[in-house]
């Protein structure tokens, strides 16, 4: 051996050298990095005095917190991703829809956007924003298939209207009061001279958030509780191209109601440029989203595997809230 | 075989450099389904997944002192009679909506009151006696005094307040005749003290005694006028009132929790949850160090003398 390093010292030095810079290197390298622990075979999460949490307790801890919303979450995914594609337009939409997104965040906080943008995303539990927005196309897809296949059920009609406001709304009657007949006559006389709905609208409907648009609502259903209950009776009861007489409502004065649409057909016809059942849903309906995910779970089939827990928790926040609107 | 030995050695230094990577805790049973529709399966991992990545840090942290107020803090007659006068509260309140949420949860009233509202008194109790084992301290840092403050924007009723008030009137009397909006009570001021105008606060807490009495003092952009009166300089002569202040106060609300997971040795052993962590509240990584230290060794490398 001394012979050896005697004749060999050089290259012996070499290799310490080397020895020496790989072990400092590998420390380096390794020094910063988290450590991990494990007890009982499992892998520790946190440790507070003497107690390890592991994961599986971790698992029941975060379960308790949030589980449940993220197992009904986890079940509408898998219920969009079993019954609808994924297609090359919900792709573009979703990466336009990022950017904006991304857009917005950057003008909001600068260069610090991506740390806000991540924080925002996990709260939701998706790490992905353009995975995110091509899951909700496909929900609100699932969910306009389940209005055009119960249309006649859900009664959904295409609703424009004219409203003449009362004179004095605090002493309001059924009875017009002279100043509301004229107003209303004058509506009859546009209609008499053959003026169209949305003309006569435009001219005349007091309630400016419609008037300038020819009076259109836009897309409503049985279950838009949120209109006044005298105007959402008469709009569900038209035919398609009818006008209804002067409506009464006690809150907001005489409504003369045009349906556009109560067919499918027309209802697309008339909406070529936006998704008439998506408009219903963002606008006037939002009790069909369980609904039609759980029509569309039993169509494609669910197993439980077994688990009675998440069995119960899936069927109680669906299915009886689908018994709720029958 | 000299070849075989550059080869095996090369490998093992290979491994050993980059086989280390941070923790990451795994579920012993993530492929376990919980279930299936059609062919997309949801397993206990992409539960636990989801979990982490959105509540780690919150879950973490609230379990974590309740871990640590179950040890320290005793579960007495006061607190059982608080959380069930909360529990009252919300049943009233809230009604049948209330108890179907706790039966989403799988809970009872009872559960609820043992479980959830009992520890989160604990916790909050935590700060407490945090402050009162470091109160000489936590005194000294933020001065609180007991006093009297009655603002007013115009001086003619603030000149006219002081007269009354000078003459034993009641100061709430005087500050509602006087078109003031402040109570009139004594209440405890600190150096936190933010509703107050810094050169009043200054001027509260530097030097001012009972034996001053009533005392206008000016805001510091003479937009306002305070009159003031010191009740009391000693803390201790006012423990309570002090405890209950310091402890909402923010940096002691930090400082105590810093105090309790220290003493309790927290530690996170998985990279997912220590990032969340950090990113919310990286001064609760113990294991980090002290956020002093490294403000400490900032200034350090700032103040180096040059040569």
């Amino acid at each position: 051996m001394g012979t050896f390093l005697k004749k060999n010292w050089f290259i012996a030095l070499v290799i310490c050298i080397f020895t020496f810079i790989s072990i400092y290197v590998i420390y380096d390298t390794n020094k910063g990095k988290l450590k991990g622990k494990t007890e009982g075979g499992e892998d520790v999460i946190y440790s507070v005095g003497d107690e390890n949490v592991t994961s599986s307790q971790f698992y029941d801890e975060l379960f308790e917190s949030g589980g449940s919303d993220t197992v009904l979450t986890l079940f509408q995914k898998a219920v969009a991703d079993a019954s609808v594609e994924t297609t090359d337009e919900m792709k573009e939409i979703a990466s336009q829809q990022a950017e904006s997104i991304i857009s917005s965040y950057r003008s909001n906080y600068g260069s610090d956007y991506e740390k806000h943008l991540n924080a925002d995303l996990a709260s939701i539990g998706s790490p992905d924003l353009e995975s995110y927005l091509i899951t909700s196309q496909k929900i609100s897809s699932l969910i306009g298939d389940y209005a055009k296949a119960h249309f006649d059920e859900l009664k959904i009609r295409q609703i424009s209207y004219i409203l003449i406001q009362f004179e004095d709304p605090a002493n309001a009657s059924e009875t017009p009061t002279a100043d509301e007949q004229a107003r209303m006559d004058a509506v009859d006389a546009a209609f008499a001279e053959g003026k169209e709905f949305a003309e006569v609208a435009a001219q005349f409907s007091e309630d400016s958030s419609t008037a300038s648009n020819g009076g259109v609502l836009g897309v409503i259903d049985a279950n838009t509780t949120s209109l006044d209950n005298a105007f959402l009776t008469k709009s569900l009861e038209l035919a398609e191209g009818e006008i209804s007489d002067w409506v009464y409502s006690s809150s907001f004065g005489y409504f003369r109601i045009m349906c556009t649409a109560a067919t499918p057909e027309t209802l697309e016809a008339n909406n070529t440029d936006t998704d008439p059942y998506t408009s219903l849903i963002n606008s006037y309906d939002n009790t069909l989203g369980n609904k039609a995910v759980w029509e569309k779970a039993q169509e494609i089939g669910i197993d439980y595997n077994g688990n009675e827990e998440i069995e119960k928790l899936i069927t109680s926040a669906f299915a009886e809230k689908e018994t709720e609107g029958e | 075989m000299k070849k075989t030995n550059a080869i095996m050695t090369s490998a093992v230094l290979l491994c050993l450099l980059t086989g280390c990577k941070d923790a990451s805790a795994d579920l012993n049973d993530k492929d376990t389904v919980l279930f299936k529709v059609g062919e997309t399966t949801v397993t206990k991992g992409t539960v636990y997944d989801m979990l982490m990545n959105s509540a780690a840090s919150d879950t973490i942290m609230n379990s974590v002192q309740k871990k640590i107020a179950a040890k320290e803090i005793e579960i007495t007659d006061d607190i059982k009679k608080d959380a069930q006068e909360t529990l009252d509260m919300y049943v009233e309140y809230y009604g049948d909506s209330f108890t179907s949420y706790l039966e989403q949860l799988g809970m009872t009233t009872e559960d609820y009151l043992n479980e959830s509202l009992i520890p989160s008194i604990q916790v909050e109790q935590l700060s407490e006696k945090y402050v009162n084992e470091n109160f000489a301290s936590l005194a000294e840092t933020y001065k609180p005094v007991k006093a009297i403050l009655i603002d007013f924007t115009e001086q003619a009723d603030a000149d006219a307040a002081l007269e009354e008030l000078k003459n034993g009137s009641d100061p709430a009397d005087v500050a509602s005749t006087h078109n003031s909006s402040s109570s009139g009570t004594a209440m405890v001021y600190t150096t936190e003290s933010s509703s107050v105008d810094s050169l009043v606060r200054t001027t509260m807490l530097n030097g001012m005694t009972a034996d001053d009495g009533w005392t206008m003092i000016p805001a510091s952009d003479g937009s306002s006028f305070s009159i003031v009166k010191i009740e009391e300089t000693d803390p201790e002569k006012f423990h309570d009132d002090a405890v209950s202040t310091l402890r909402t106060l923010a940096d002691v609300s930090t400082a105590s929790t810093r105090y309790w997971l220290e003493k309790y040795s927290f530690h996170v052993y998985d990279i997912t949850a220590y990032n969340a962590i950090k990113n919310e509240h990286p001064e609760y990584l113990i294991q980090d160090g002290s956020p002093e230290t490294e403000e400490t060794e900032e200034t350090a490398e700032t103040t180096e003398p040059t040569e």
